[in-house]
């Protein structure tokens, strides 16, 4: 069996010779020519999702790389396609902000990085290589959560998800040590053979707590959730964008494949844990996104809140693996279009009217009716309301946890938090159509429509046209057990 | 080649809302008028020419389209699937009937009129889209349609409490069908093979043999029905969306919306959930007392017109839910074998009939309303007085209006009212005999209305009002026809009702093992 296969591993080496080009590039152009950069980066992006999709694999085959450490299976390509697509966007949403700020080019090369450490992360089934994967996704997010040099809530922002993150890790490392001393290696498959031989006893719960406790701070799950609104506020708003769902969506990834693999001797217990932190998260989301008057730390409360729902879809895969885990999946998607396309009207309405705040949007039905529908499209998906991908999602992953059988209460409790949401999110609604004021919104930056637009053909048409997706996602859920 | 009426009646409104979203919103503001009437006008007609592909005699759903798979993903499956029969094909009628005069009537709307017609456009492609939809997806999908435009329409065009009854209108709502949305859920994963089917789910009834699931899902189709009903304890939203939404707003919530919830128990409840239905139709017929009695004393208690009219839904959508709960109920006091199929037919009949003439008649009110307030800027009962002479024709239309509101003979009320009391006897004879009671209430404040507003002296203040305009009588005259109409001659109605009504009680009476 060879060690490792080039095509198989292709779209990371496509990543790392991206990052490193833009770097040598940047160093290389002067002035103008730097708006070659972002162009280089989505190009590079789309070679990196289109190597990543051609390897779905439809008969199912799992290819290892590196000793084991490594899976290549429709499940790490759904993920890899779609951090390609969440890629794509956020350069297009960050080129605007990086014309006013200095430094240009290390902005792609982190964000490459962090790419390229999430990739990783959706094949990894090594601790190490979780561990060391996690880790660069985590570094290079600190990094640009504090771009704005100069901006003090940046750089408290970045302080803070450092020091969280840091000590996320710490806990999580430790956790991976107890798992190795428990399974006697690191390697997660041989690690799941060999916890199921052995009597389930404290220590695996100890373990499994405190890994869960290292991924949980990722998805900012509560109550891991504190850092999350304060870095989304102070960090640019696309990179706050790319936080909300880029490594968010990495940390799906793994935390669902470790449960999935390492942990099935362990279901029922973590099945327990996970629900009750998904009821948590679910809460602590919905109930501190009301009070915000400013729309990015909405937005990552609201973001909290629906970490939240993609659990409930967690807790059911523990029942029943291919639908909850497909349902997961499509929230995913879903929630990537519906919130970035939130942001980048966000970030149209900010340069407007110069404000990040709900006031805003006070009026801006008057000035711009179709901004503010968009808008209301996304919102509405956001609620969970058809006939958006949001109303499918919750469908999917409420419907998940019905078939399940004992967790239909989960069900319940996601019901009541999206009742609690509407509140905040027809809010906005509210502002944009009731009140009066707002002029017309006339600087909108051609990078932002076209995210808008994407966004929201996106959001309607995974409503209307749901099964590509969802068939991808059960498709890819198949084997995420990789064996 | 059969013409897919359902299809086009709920799309042509979906491009008309486009059309006008294309439109410059102060330059063309008379073609978006001129747009939404001649769409809503259009599917109007629709509307009746699907009336000629029709067999009233025929209780099986008919001007079917589908059931067409639309995707079928991750082990769901959902189509897409149209139909009518004798239940929904009225209410069609109602809802474009209603939708068109509301797009007349809506002339005087002059603020943000871009908005307002695209969003009355959406709203009739949710409300029609409810009541033909025969797959839960897409029932869930349309009834959550008309869910937002509402919002808006109360929020943008409404009174001054305007925001917070809009917000409490979503969210009320909202909360009711995602219960129901749970509810339906457990449905498709209990049936088998599973499926969205509402026909194929009535023929399975897949919660019959699980009873707590079945107590459950029963229950959140009651939370987002009774909801939008309203039932009492759940109606405190509609007073204030009412007296807040513009007038055409509060006639389609009156007249159509809340239709929603009484279909949804005789399509859903009654059908699919046939165990449950029957063990909880005497809380139903509890509650529907309570609205009776209680919806008609609280409207006498009325200062503000409008709060009076809207206090009236309460109590005369009361008459409905009596008749749906005595269609299913277990005979009270007791054999709870005993299952007298016509009487129930009889109530079920009154039922459905009487969601019609409610909305005829409510919408009517509520338009007259709006005349009223349009001239004097209040609604305030008690600043009226002698506005049969200032206003004649106006005077004459509110009095007709009420009297077929209060139950008057050879009026639209009456027949449907008649109908409940006396096929509800056969179930519930305490409950019926307790609810007559808010017959004579209701004949009460809607006598001391009228007297209240057209007789005694004239208010100076009102010497100058104009009497009805003619876009107003085009509005309101229709529906006094169908009064009239549907009063003395009820029978082609009746007939489309009535199959239909006589094949749910039966499928009831299969369902349960009973008569």
């Amino acid at each position: 069996m060879p060690v490792y296969n080039i095509t198989t591993f292709l779209p990371e080496i496509i990543l790392a010779l991206l990052g490193l080009g833009v770097l040598v590039l940047d160093l290389v152009l002067r002035g103008e020519q730097k708006r070659l950069l972002p162009a280089v980066t989505v190009v590079g992006l789309a070679a990196y999702g289109t190597a990543a999709g051609s390897l779905w694999n439809p008969a199912h085959v799992p290819a290892f790389e590196f000793w084991h450490s490594m899976l290549l299976d429709n499940y790490a390509v759904f993920f890899k396609v779609l951090f390609a697509v969440v890629g794509i966007l956020v350069v297009l949403l960050a080129t605007d902000f990086l014309r006013r700020v200095y430094a240009y080019g290390e902005f792609f090369v982190l964000l490459v990085f962090t790419l390229l450490g999430m990739s990783l992360l959706s094949g990894a089934v090594d601790l190490v290589t979780i561990y060391l994967a996690f880790e660069l996704v985590s570094l290079s997010s600190y990094v640009l959560a504090g771009y704005l040099r100069r901006d003090p809530k940046s750089n408290e922002a970045a302080l803070k998800y450092f020091l969280y993150g840091a000590s996320a890790s710490a806990v999580m490392i430790y956790g991976m040590s107890l798992l190795y001393g428990l399974g006697g290696s690191t390697n997660l498959l041989v690690l799941a053979d060999r916890l199921a031989m052995n009597p389930v006893g404290p220590m695996h719960a100890l373990a499994l707590v405190m890994v869960l406790a290292g991924l949980g701070y990722k998805v900012a799950m509560a109550p891991f959730q504190a850092w999350a609104p304060d870095v989304y506020e102070g960090a640019p708003t696309a990179v706050t964008a790319f936080l909300s769902v880029g490594p968010k969506a990495a940390g799906f990834a793994i935390l669902a494949r470790f449960l999935l693999i390492v942990a099935p001797p362990l279901v029922p217990q973590w099945q327990v844990i996970v629900a009750v932190l998904a009821t948590l998260t679910m809460f602590t989301g919905n109930l501190l996104a009301i009070r915000q008057q400013n729309v990015k730390r909405m937005l990552a409360y609201s973001s909290i809140a629906h970490a939240g729902y993609m659990l409930i879809g967690v807790v059911a895969a523990g029942s029943q693996l291919g639908f909850g885990m497909a349902a997961v999946l499509y929230y995913l998607v879903a929630y990537l279009l519906m919130n970035l396309g939130a942001f980048a009207v966000l970030m149209i309405v900010a340069h407007n009217t110069g404000t990040e705040e709900l006031e805003g949007f006070r009026g801006l039905a008057r000035g711009s009716l179709g901004l503010a529908l968009i808008m209301l499209v996304f919102l509405v998906s956001l609620t969970g309301i058809p006939p958006t991908a949001g109303f499918v999602g919750k469908l999917y992953v409420f419907g998940a946890a019905i078939s399940s059988g004992v967790w239909w209460w989960l069900g319940v409790v996601g019901i009541i938090n999206s009742a609690i949401s509407v509140y905040y999110y027809m809010n906005i609604a509210r502002l944009m159509f009731f009140c009066e004021g707002g002029g017309e919104t006339t600087r909108q930056p051609v990078e932002f429509s076209l995210v808008m637009w994407v966004c929201l053909v996106g959001t309607l048409v995974l409503c209307l046209v749901p099964a590509p997706i969802l068939n991808a996602a059960a498709e890819a859920t198949m084997l995420v057990m990789g064996r | 080649m059969t013409i897919p009426f359902l299809s086009l009646m709920i799309f042509l409104p979906v491009v008309g809302m486009a059309i006008i979203l294309l439109m410059h919103k102060e330059k063309h503001v008379t073609a978006i008028r001129w747009t939404a009437n001649i769409v809503a006008g259009l599917v109007f007609v629709l509307s009746l020419l699907a009336l000629t592909a029709f067999i009233p005699g025929n209780p099986a759903m008919q001007l079917q389209e589908g059931p067409t798979p639309w995707f079928a993903a991750a082990g769901v499956v959902v189509n897409y699937h149209l139909g009518a029969d004798g239940l929904s094909l009225p209410l069609i009628i109602l809802t474009t009937l209603l939708t068109f005069l509301c797009t007349i009537y809506s002339w005087r709307i002059t603020h943000r009129v871009k908005e307002y017609m695209a969003f009355f456009m959406l709203l009739e492609v949710g409300m029609l889209g409810t009541f033909s939809a025969l797959d839960f997806f897409l029932f869930y999908v349309f009834w959550e349609i008309s869910l937002v435009p509402m919002y808006f329409l109360i929020g943008i065009w409404g009174g001054p409490r305007r925001e917070y009854a809009a917000i409490k209108f979503f969210i009320y709502t909202l909360v009711g069908s995602l219960a129901m949305l749970l509810a339906i859920l457990a449905l498709y994963f209990h049936s088998s093979p599973h499926t969205f089917d509402m026909i194929e789910l009535a023929r399975q009834t897949p919660l019959a043999s699980h009873f707590w699931v079945g107590v459950l899902a029963f229950w959140g189709f009651f939370l987002a029905f009774a909801i939008k009903v309203p039932l009492f304890p759940f109606h405190t939203w509609l007073p204030d969306a009412h007296v807040e939404a513009p007038t055409a707003g509060s006639v389609i919530l009156a007249g159509v919306l809340l239709k929603m919830g009484t279909y949804g128990f005789v399509r859903v409840c009654l059908p699919i959930l046939p165990g449950p239905s029957r063990m909880f139709a005497i809380v139903i017929a509890l509650l529907a007392l309570v609205s009776i009695v209680y919806g008609a004393l609280v409207a006498m208690a009325q200062t503000d017109l409008k709060k009076l009219i809207a206090y009236s839904s309460v109590n005369h959508m009361g008459y409905v839910m009596l008749g749906i709960a005595a269609a299913a109920g277990i005979t009270w006091p007791g054999n709870p074998h005993a299952f007298d199929a016509v009487s129930r037919t009889t109530a079920l009949n009154g039922a459905v009939l009487q969601m019609v003439t409610h909305g005829i008649i409510t919408g009517a009110l509520f338009f007259l309303v709006g005349v009223i307030y349009d001239r004097a800027h209040t609604r305030d009962l008690a600043s009226f007085g002698g506005l049969a002479k200032q206003m004649p024709v106006y005077a004459g239309i509110m009095m007709m209006a009420s009297f077929a509101s209060l139950g008057l003979p050879t009026l639209a009320g009456f027949v449907s009212e008649f109908l409940v009391f006396v096929g509800a006897f056969g179930t519930y004879q305490i409950i019926t005999g307790l609810a007559v009671i808010g017959v004579v209430l209701t004949a009460g404040y809607f006598l001391w209305m009228i007297q209240r507003m057209f007789f005694g002296d004239l208010n100076r203040q009102w010497a100058g009002l104009p009497d009805m305009d003619p876009g107003e009588l085009v509005a309101v005259v229709p529906l006094m026809v169908l009064t009239l109409a549907i009063g003395v001659f009820p029978h082609p109605v009746l007939q489309v009702i009535n199959t239909v009504s006589w094949s749910v009680v039966q499928h009831l009476g299969q369902a349960l093992g009973l008569g």
